[in-house]
């Protein structure tokens, strides 16, 4: 019974400021006052009126889509390595591929911004490209590593044995296998690339992404503007969550 | 989350070279790509670290950018300050999470299910947007405020944020989730055989728990209690919207001496150090856990 | 194969040619604060200079100066922003750094209406602007009429002010004239943060954040707010009072900064129309500042907010660039901590 309430409150701590900015977004006054006397979806048209919010969603987007991208095929060919074969250097290949998870975001964010700073081939939007390629690069790799390890090599070789060459028997046996997991790196890929927000706050000058564009109108507006859009947004990672279930199983991710 | 999650055991049978052939190159062709994209951050980091070693007047190597932040008390109080943040968020967010860790293990599985995704969209939504959430619940106007001045416990709003507290609550409210799912998944992995005896043998069910469960659960604690205390320390969204300017931490630090003071081989010098402790602490506590791993008897790749 | 060489340098001698040719319709960009201020910009330079020269003018905001000096330096081989509108602390930054260019003076028909002081190498005045403080007269018990109301126990968390290098150390300079220091003797600074501390509600990092805290009732009190700021505030109700506080008021001037980017000469151009007399009275009048040029009428706009000339206090810029990073970290370790 105790152990009941004491979840039941921990959880309710955690719901309570999702909760506020629900309720807050449909507030017809930008007073915040709780529970608003008046609804109203005011707000949420203001989102679509604010530029800022249309083109950090589409710089975002399109950051998400190609870090995605180049990350998942980056990654699938080094779970593949990492899987199948055994080379010297394996395990340094593993802890570099693991690094940017570990170094802080700060760091990477200065480091690449000091960087940037000193070569002459790097553009700002190509350093932000990047940072999102290596903050993608460890969920793709763990994810697949798992997923390859649970197939088995010998249908590849008995593929190759009926005559397949290693690319046939990799896209027409393997590839089906594993195109679950695949799918499930590219949406935790996307979020991951899509939420950054320290490192890519270094970086960013006047091309915001969202969050950069959110972050920024909190510190300098005060209207519900941003409980509207927060609230779409956690629609999204609802849609989101229930994705990953489907391809995942939430259980196996969350742990 | 940490490193050697990824690190898979030894490819056994899978094994494709065959003794004495030239070494393999299909390998080191497929992790190409990806050395590629790490060889960015550990270039980035290379600058960053000859960065940090020029002096005042730009004269290279020099330690003084290091010798000034070790001398300055003022300077290593951001270290330390947000050393003892993220510890005691760390300690608070196990003793919340704990229950509900718990809690998830004893209710069926619909509901255990539906507080996984309840976590999981969580832990998917933006953080920013948690902070924000946070400011419409603690600020002067915020309905704690609220509550409390219409009931009239206070006369005037109190402050909630833009204070240490306030960075506390954000730095506890961010670490939940993953505090939660890393003492949960050992929960869930332990042999339910072991309370199980222990309650024949007549122990009661508090005792129980204090005895078997709770020292059974310690890795989960551990591994939760590393990753959030990394996510701590390095938090910079956290103290740059909830501290007022009032509650500066390492990351607030580096920025305002690299960007806003345009002092960057100092910046530079704090990140470095962010950063080999970073490492120093995640190696050392995750030797630390595989010893323990073994010793409380959880298999290595359950984890 | 020489004439396949041939054709392709044909073609790209075209495509050159493409591109010149869209180059007619010239453009700069230019660095400055958005908001009311871009707001203004755009109505009072852009759009007449555009329609008297053809050169477009695009607006890059910027959060703070030295946040953009940052990003300006990350981008010095592929500058692409002409012109900065920004503080001296920066532009001296920025100058080490080797991101600017030098200004041209004999290009600038103007030059002449500037005072000495406000023109040189890297740098040309643009407007002056004075500190003073915003309140809401509904929640502060008296009128507030000088600074050291500041520090009255009436006012306890209820005071914004902005951080140690906001406006380039000009908050913590004016707390040393106020204890009777200078720029080379910045203890009495100090002493009096120390006394102001427990009046401090909110460290604001930039203009925009410090509007918000002040109409959203974060705090009661901005101390440090130009007039142009204040344009803002009063739209959020009649509650909003500022003044220009006793004994001085801080000021200072912004400048153009001419960049290394790749339209400079247009850019000159555009510094010479912006100082014009008559471009100079059209922005101020929309954000309340004093014109840099000296042949351009004060703004009646500004009159009841601007103290008499002899009550302003310049300050040495280029002096406190040097010390300020020793400010910024006497003054975190008096203010921060809570």
């Amino acid at each position: 019974m105790m152990l009941r309430l004491a979840a039941w409150l921990v959880l309710g701590l955690l719901a309570l400021p999702v909760v506020t900015i629900v309720v807050t977004s449909f507030n017809a006054t930008s007073s915040f006052a709780f529970p608003p006397e008046q609804w109203s979806l005011r707000w949420y048209r203001n989102v679509f009126d604010t530029p800022v919010f249309g083109s950090g969603l589409v710089m975002s987007l399109w950051l998400a889509a190609a870090s995605s991208m180049i990350g998942l095929v980056a990654g699938t060919m080094t779970a593949l390595a990492v899987v199948r074969y055994r080379f010297v250097g394996r395990g340094l290949v593993l802890s570099l591929v693991m690094a940017p998870l570990v170094v802080p975001e700060v760091v990477i964010g200065l480091s690449l911004l000091i960087w940037l700073q000193s070569v002459r081939w790097l553009s700002g939007n190509g350093a932000i490209l990047l940072l999102h390629c290596l903050v993608v690069l460890p969920f793709v790799v763990r994810i697949l590593v798992a997923n390859l390890q649970r197939t088995d090599v010998n249908l590849e070789h008995a593929a190759m044995l009926l005559g397949a060459n290693p690319v046939q028997a990799f896209v027409r046996v393997t590839l089906p296998t594993i195109a679950k997991g695949l799918a499930g790196a590219l949406v935790f890929a996307l979020v991951m690339s899509f939420h950054n927000f320290t490192a890519t706050f270094f970086l960013v000058s006047t091309q915001q992404t969202l969050p950069v564009a959110i972050f920024q109108y909190i510190r300098t507006e005060h209207d519900p503007t941003i409980a509207a859009l927060s609230t779409l947004l956690m629609v999204g990672a609802m849609v989101i969550v229930w994705v990953t279930d489907r391809l995942l199983g939430l259980e196996r991710v969350t742990k | 989350m940490t490193l050697d999650q990824a690190l898979p055991g030894p490819a056994g049978d899978t094994v494709r070279r065959r003794p004495g052939r030239r070494p393999n190159p299909v390998p080191y062709l497929l992790v190409l790509p990806a050395l590629l994209l790490v060889a960015g951050l550990v270039g980035a980091l290379l600058v960053l670290s000859l960065r940090s070693l020029e002096g005042a007047q730009g004269q290279v190597p020099s330690l003084a950018q290091y010798a000034r932040i070790a001398t300055s008390p003022h300077y290593l109080d951001h270290f330390t300050h947000s050393a003892w943040l993220a510890g005691a968020a760390t300690l608070a967010a196990a003793v919340l999470g704990y229950p509900v860790a718990y809690y998830m293990e004893r209710v069926g599985r619909p509901m255990r299910r539906a507080i996984m995704a309840f976590l999981a969209v969580v832990f998917f939504s933006d953080y920013v947007l948690r902070m924000f959430g946070l400011i419409l619940v603690l600020g002067k106007t915020g309905i704690v405020n609220r509550l409390l001045v219409w009931s009239g416990a206070v006369d005037r709003p109190l402050s909630l944020m833009y204070n240490d507290f306030g960075v506390f609550v954000g730095l506890v409210s961010a670490s939940l989730p993953f505090m939660i799912l890393a003492i949960n998944g050992v929960l869930a992995r332990l042999d339910p055989r072991l309370p199980e005896a222990a309650a024949l043998l007549g122990a009661s069910p508090p005792r129980v728990f204090w005895h078997v469960t709770l020292p059974l659960s310690v890795p989960g604690i551990v591994s939760g209690g590393i990753i959030v205390f990394l996510l701590s320390l390095n938090s910079f969204v956290t103290p740059a919207l909830l501290g007022g300017g009032f509650v500066e931490m390492v990351a607030t630090f580096i920025y305002e001496q690299a960007i806003n003071l345009f002092n960057l081989p100092l910046g530079a010098a704090a990140a470095m150090i962010l950063f080999f402790v970073s490492m120093v602490l995640l190696v050392g506590v995750n030797g630390l856990f595989d010893r323990m791993g073994r010793r409380f008897g959880v298999r290595e790749e359950g984890r | 194969m020489m004439v396949k060489a041939r054709s392709v340098l044909l073609a790209a001698a075209a495509l050159l040619a493409g591109i010149g040719g869209a180059e007619a319709q010239q453009k700069i960009v230019l660095q400055s604060w958005g908001g009311t201020w871009g707001d203004a910009m755009k109505e009072a330079w852009f759009e007449p200079f555009e329609k008297e020269t053809g050169i477009q003018v695009e607006l890059r905001p910027q959060g703070s100066m030295m946040d953009a000096l940052a990003k300006l330096v990350a981008q010095k081989d592929r500058m692409d922003v002409d012109l900065w509108i920004t503080g001296m602390t920066p532009t001296a930054l920025a100058d080490e750094a080797g991101i600017l260019e030098t200004i041209p003076r004999g290009k600038l028909t103007n030059a002449e209406h500037l005072p000495d002081a406000l023109i040189g190498d890297k740098y040309v005045g643009v407007w002056n602007t004075i500190y003073g403080v915003a309140y809401n007269k509904e929640t502060v018990p008296f009128p507030i009429t000088k600074w050291s109301d500041l520090l009255d126990e009436r006012l306890a968390g209820q005071v914004g002010i902005p951080h140690a290098t906001g406006y380039g150390g000009k908050f913590i300079l004016l707390l040393g004239w106020l204890g009777g220091g200078d720029v080379d003797n910045i203890d009495p600074a100090f002493e009096v943060a120390a006394q102001l501390k427990p009046n401090i509600g909110i460290i604001s990092k930039s203009d925009p954040e410090a509007i918000k805290f002040l109409t959203s009732g974060e705090v009661d009190v901005a101390a440090m707010m130009p007039p142009g700021n204040f344009v803002q505030i009063r739209e959020a109700g009649p509650q909003f009072e500022f003044v220009a506080p006793e004994p001085f008021v801080p000021a200072n001037f912004n400048n153009f900064a001419l960049l290394k980017g790749p339209n400079t000469e247009a850019a000159v151009k555009f510094i010479d129309f912006a100082i014009s007399k008559q471009a100079q009275e059209e922005l101020a009048r929309r954000v309340l500042v004093i014109p840099a040029n000296t042949q351009a009428a004060i703004p009646e706009e500004l009159a009841p907010f601007a103290p008499p000339p002899e009550r302003l206090r310049y300050p040495d810029e280029v002096a406190i660039t040097k010390v300020l990073p020793d400010w910024a970290e006497r003054w975190d370790r008096v203010i921060q901590g809570r």
